[in-house]
């Protein structure tokens, strides 16, 4: 710790300042029981909230999954269904979904050809 | 606890321990509640202002960050900023409302206690503007150095520096005027 000489001691109103501030250090302002007792319940109180909050969320999350489960069931079956339906269309389908051409070709233009070989 | 760091006390909070809400509360406390005391100068605000500043701490604890800040210098920071707040909105009240230092008439040359120079300090602190009065308590009196006080300020070192500097100064005019009072007549030799 360096030592101070008498011409680089602070001057008197600095030297009182630190006494002062002395006496502040040396006696804190102390906080009353009961506002510690306030604070404590207030944290004890939020610990409680959130674990009131997540085991809300843990009942809510097997519901969730349940529901999900059953979405992705029908999910999973509409895929499966489009699936089939590309791969080997049934009939009745196939024919509901070309019938509007099949007219035409039977008197395009085979017919045609045919009724020129009839003429001959 | 007592050897157990703040930020594991905290993360042992925020996971449900009720032990480190109690540890937490008496370490703590006592810092905010002084803190608050010597910028308001007023012990039922600073009361007030410490239960809030707590409630801040237990409500960010789960999302607590470790290692980014120390939890004393947020807490230095959040009790200063809502003391500051408090200050502004009472600004415009007469200076004669602030507390003044408790005078039980001592005989003329008895020297003032300890006690009574803490409390002219504090009489003197509150006459200087907020920042000042934050920077010289951070310093002077809960003895903090000058980067810390830089972070909790979000000023730059040399800021802090200018602003105790000028604060040291305003408070040492404002007690020469009671020097006498407070024993000091006698030392200037």
């Amino acid at each position: 710790m360096p030592t101070r000489t008498p011409d680089d001691r602070p001057d008197p109103a600095s030297r009182e300042l630190d006494s002062c501030f002395e006496a502040a250090r040396a006696a804190p302002p102390e906080p009353p029981d009961a506002l510690l007792a306030r604070i404590a319940a207030d944290g004890l109180a939020q610990q409680e909230a959130r674990a009131a909050a997540r085991q809300r969320g843990a009942r809510r999350l097997p519901r969730m999954m349940a529901g999900l489960r059953w979405q992705g069931a029908g999910l999973a079956a509409a895929l499966a269904l489009g699936l089939f339906i590309g791969v080997r269309p049934p009939e009745t389908l196939a024919a509901a979904l070309w019938d509007t051409g099949e007219a035409e070709l039977l008197v395009d233009p085979v017919s045609a050809y045919d009724l020129a070989w009839y003429e001959e | 606890m007592n050897d157990t760091g703040d930020e594991e006390l905290l993360a042992r909070y925020a996971a449900g321990d009720r032990a480190a809400a109690q540890a937490l509360t008496l370490r703590l406390v006592p810092g905010v509640f002084a803190h608050a005391t010597r910028l308001l100068g007023d012990r039922a605000e600073a009361e007030d202002i410490a239960q809030e500043v707590m409630l801040k701490l237990w409500r960010i604890a789960p999302d607590w960050r470790a290692g980014e800040a120390k939890v004393t210098t947020w807490l230095y920071r959040v009790t200063a900023n809502l003391c500051i707040d408090r200050m502004r909105r009472r600004r415009g009240h007469p200076l004669d409302e602030v507390p003044e230092p408790v005078d039980d008439a001592p005989s003329a040359d008895a020297r003032l206690a300890e006690a009574d120079r803490a409390s002219a300090l504090a009489a003197a602190l509150s006459e200087l503007p907020a920042r000042q009065r934050q920077a010289v308590v951070l310093r002077h009196i809960e003895g903090l150095g000058n980067p810390e006080i830089a972070r909790i300020m979000d000023i730059g070192p040399r800021a802090v520096e200018s602003l105790t500097a000028r604060g040291k100064r305003a408070l040492e005019t404002i007690l020469s005027g009671r020097r006498e009072e407070l024993g000091y007549a006698d030392t200037d030799t």
